[in-house]
């Protein structure tokens, strides 16, 4: 699984690569659109991650290049401008997913998977982490082929939790990635949410109660145990 | 508010005012001075018959009736004529009876007539012929046969004299002038009475016609402009329909345009710029501090490590809200509309509030079956501004109050109407003046270290309206805040968010 980064600004481009290969993907890096979009063209990426703002050629123009020359690679726009702004013609040239800078590189794995997820015909859309299975069209949890009732906040937070399993992720990633960096009420919504959702595995498998799959990491935030 | 129509109405009214008082003003001169010289003409054409005839009849014949003076003269009654006649000879010296007393006839400031003069009935052949040692000259009249005129006054009243001097005697005739100037007077009182309101009428007909003449390219010429300011502000004002003199007019109006044009773009290039040189070294900060907190155990570094990393996540959260006002301020906010259930999203959030284990009373009356259409995502973030504001100001122990109802707007237009009530001690107008501005939080909010930074309210309210609605405060007793959240049901709503 190759991943082309077309990315101008250099530091970027270096924590994203360590990033993107410390989960296990291989990532090639151009740093201007013209090359980027001569390397893209070669079609031996399975996905393209395309910075807006290029020096040769913006990422908007190499979009719609490469899409005018019939490419199909699903590309993830990185956008520094206003992602409410930029999204739409983003998406309509045919983009097939955007993230506003700045972003956790924690996200971009997460959504570089599901795209390549979706193309690989994974028609299920199920993650399954130790003895939790997640069902992303249901939008719900099992454990152990026992449904866990959640409501939908509930639900994107233990998808966050569960897509990067075994990595700590803070307070405030958490309520950015699920509430929205928008909703900041002046108490701990996070943790709150986590003690419900415990509380809810606990009543469907008493048996996990010494051992919640959701860790506190005590001062930085939580993390779901990779092994359950 | 200065009127331009009543001014200009005022002054066409003036100046026609003006030359219709100068044209009857020189109609009545003409007019008393073609009387007047009528009169004159007659004077001098009975002095003249006055004299011929002196020779022939009687003193008493000389009667103004029987002489026919009077109906000649166009007079009614004797005492408003006066006649004389001296002969040469000194015999003959005749007065008409009511000749005052001390009237000099030589004493009069006498004058030659001169336009009457061509119109005077020539001398019989006869009397020439009886007189032979006449010398004649030319063709030019012997001047002791001239009329000559005078003014003259009696008792106050204007009389007109005149007199002739033939070779027998000088005759002389005077008209009192009151009959005439009565008659003129009684003229001139009904040309008035039918023609001053009519004139009046007809001037103010005239200017108001003249003020809408004068107005109507002005209002066609500013519908244009509504109409392009309605547009982007790429658009001009075409010069085509427009009369010449309002060339520099619209010259003006479009280099404002472009001028105003050219700064939004330069402001929107700015945010843009801003955006990238901000946004840029936040990505690495909040890349490298996420990768590092990932490597590190729990030790202190780490901790700082994360509170490093919340603070550039909050800046993040202002940087983005700043641009996208900036953004939404220069009309450049598209939307995505779909169909949103807004109960079901509402009913989600005001659960999800009732169990966030807070001090607070949180309550929802939400009627089922509100949909809109709207901008899923932009809707969300209204939601969640509106319910974090709510959270985050109520003090511990007090409510919170969401109302959602469908409803019209006041222009008609069906809808749904949002209400978020929550108690606060205390908001004076003064805050609420200022509620919606940029950065602005109350000072009880500052000391109670609310975690925030005043833009949420302002992003809400740019959204609602670029959906067609509005976000307003609703008047309140001072201890509730009431926002009211109006969105429109219908997708055709406008954007309204253009500059301009």
């Amino acid at each position: 699984m190759k991943i082309l980064l077309i990315e101008d600004e250099q530091r970027i481009a270096d924590f994203v690569c360590s990033g993107l290969r410390e989960r296990g993907m291989q990532v090639d890096v151009c740093d201007n659109g013209v090359a980027g979009f001569e390397r893209a063209l070669k079609g031996q990426h399975a996905l393209i991650v395309l910075d807006l703002m290029l020096p040769g050629r913006d990422g908007l123009s190499v979009l719609t290049g490469l899409r005018a020359e019939g490419l199909v690679t699903p590309v993830i726009l990185l956008t520094a401008r206003n992602e409410l702004g930029d999204r739409v013609e983003g998406l309509q040239r045919g983009a097939d997913d955007y993230l506003a800078k700045p972003f956790y590189v924690e996200e971009l794995a997460a959504r570089i998977q599901a795209l390549l997820r979706r193309l690989s015909g994974d028609r299920h859309n199920t993650l399954q982490v130790g003895a939790y299975a997640l069902d992303r069209i249901a939008r719900s949890v099992a454990h152990e082929g026992k449904t866990i009732d959640l409501t939908s906040r509930e639900y994107t937070l233990i998808e966050v939790l569960m897509r990067s399993a075994g990595r700590v992720l803070t307070r405030t990633q958490i309520l950015e990635l699920v509430w929205g960096y928008d909703f900041d009420p002046n108490t701990n919504v996070v943790d709150a949410c986590i003690q419900r959702i415990r509380r809810k595995i606990e009543s469907i498998s008493p048996a996990v109660q010494a051992n919640s799959p959701i860790e506190s990491v005590r001062g930085i935030g939580y993390r779901f145990k990779a092994q359950g | 508010m200065r009127s331009l129509r009543l001014r200009i109405f005022v002054l066409t009214a003036l100046i026609l005012a003006t030359v219709l008082g100068a044209v009857a003003f020189l109609s009545w001169s003409r007019a008393v001075s073609v009387e007047t010289q009528r009169l004159d003409e007659r004077m001098c054409h009975e002095v003249f018959r006055l004299a011929e005839t002196q020779g022939r009849i009687g003193p008493g014949a000389l009667d103004p009736r029987g002489f026919d003076l009077l109906d000649k003269l166009q007079l009614e009654s004797p005492e408003q004529v006066l006649f004389a006649y001296d002969g040469s000879d000194a015999q003959t010296t005749l007065r008409s009876a009511n000749w005052p007393t001390g009237l000099d006839i030589d004493a009069l400031a006498w004058a030659a007539a001169t336009a009457a003069r061509d119109d005077m009935p020539e001398p019989r052949r006869g009397d020439e012929a009886d007189r032979p040692g006449q010398e004649r000259n030319g063709r030019e009249r012997p001047p002791r046969r001239a009329c000559a005129l005078a003014p003259l006054t009696l008792q106050g009243d204007a009389w007109r004299a005149a007199q002739m001097g033939t070779d027998q005697g000088r005759a002389f005739v005077a008209a009192s002038l009151v009959p005439i100037r009565t008659t003129m007077r009684q003229a001139l009182r009904q040309i008035l009475v039918i023609a001053l309101p009519l004139a009046v009428a007809l001037t103010a007909l005239g200017a108001w016609l003249l003020a809408s003449l004068v107005l109507k390219p002005v209002r066609s010429l500013s519908d244009a402009m509504t109409a392009v300011n309605e547009k982007a502000l790429d658009q001009r004002l075409a010069h085509a329909p427009f009369d010449r003199e309002f060339e520099t007019l619209i010259r003006a109006y479009n280099t404002m345009l472009a001028r105003l044009e050219a700064s939004f773009r330069q402001a929107s290039r700015f945010s843009a710029d801003a955006a990238h040189e901000l946004k840029t070294p936040l990505t690495i900060l909040q890349g490298q501090l996420e990768q590092a907190i990932q490597h590190a155990d729990q030790s202190p570094v780490q901790r700082s490590l994360i509170e490093m990393l919340d603070e550039v996540a909050r800046l993040a959260a202002i940087t983005r809200k700043l641009l996208f006002l900036s953004q939404a301020d220069a009309g450049r906010l598209a939307l995505m509309r779909s169909r949103i259930d807004l109960s079901k999203l509402l009913r989600e959030r005001i659960d999800e509030a009732q169990n966030m284990g807070l001090k607070l009373h949180v309550s929802g009356h939400v009627e089922p079956g509100l949909v809109v259409a709207a901008d899923a995502q932009l809707l969300e973030q209204v939601l969640n501004n509106l319910m974090s504001n709510a959270l985050k100001y109520t003090p511990a122990g007090r409510w919170v109050s969401w109302h959602a109802r469908a409803v019209s707007s006041r222009q008609g237009q069906p809808g749904v109407e949002i209400l978020v009530s929550n108690s606060v001690d205390s908001i004076t107008p003064e805050q609420r003046a200022r509620f919606f501005e940029r950065f602005f939080r109350s000072d009880a909010a500052r000391n109670r270290q609310v975690d925030g930074h005043g833009l949420g309210l302002s992003l809400s309210r740019v959204i609602a309206r670029a959906h067609g609605g509005d976000l307003t405060l609703e008047p309140s007793t001072s201890d509730v805040v009431v926002l009211r959240l109006f969105l429109p049901r219908d997708a055709t709503a406008q954007n309204p968010s253009k500059p301009g």
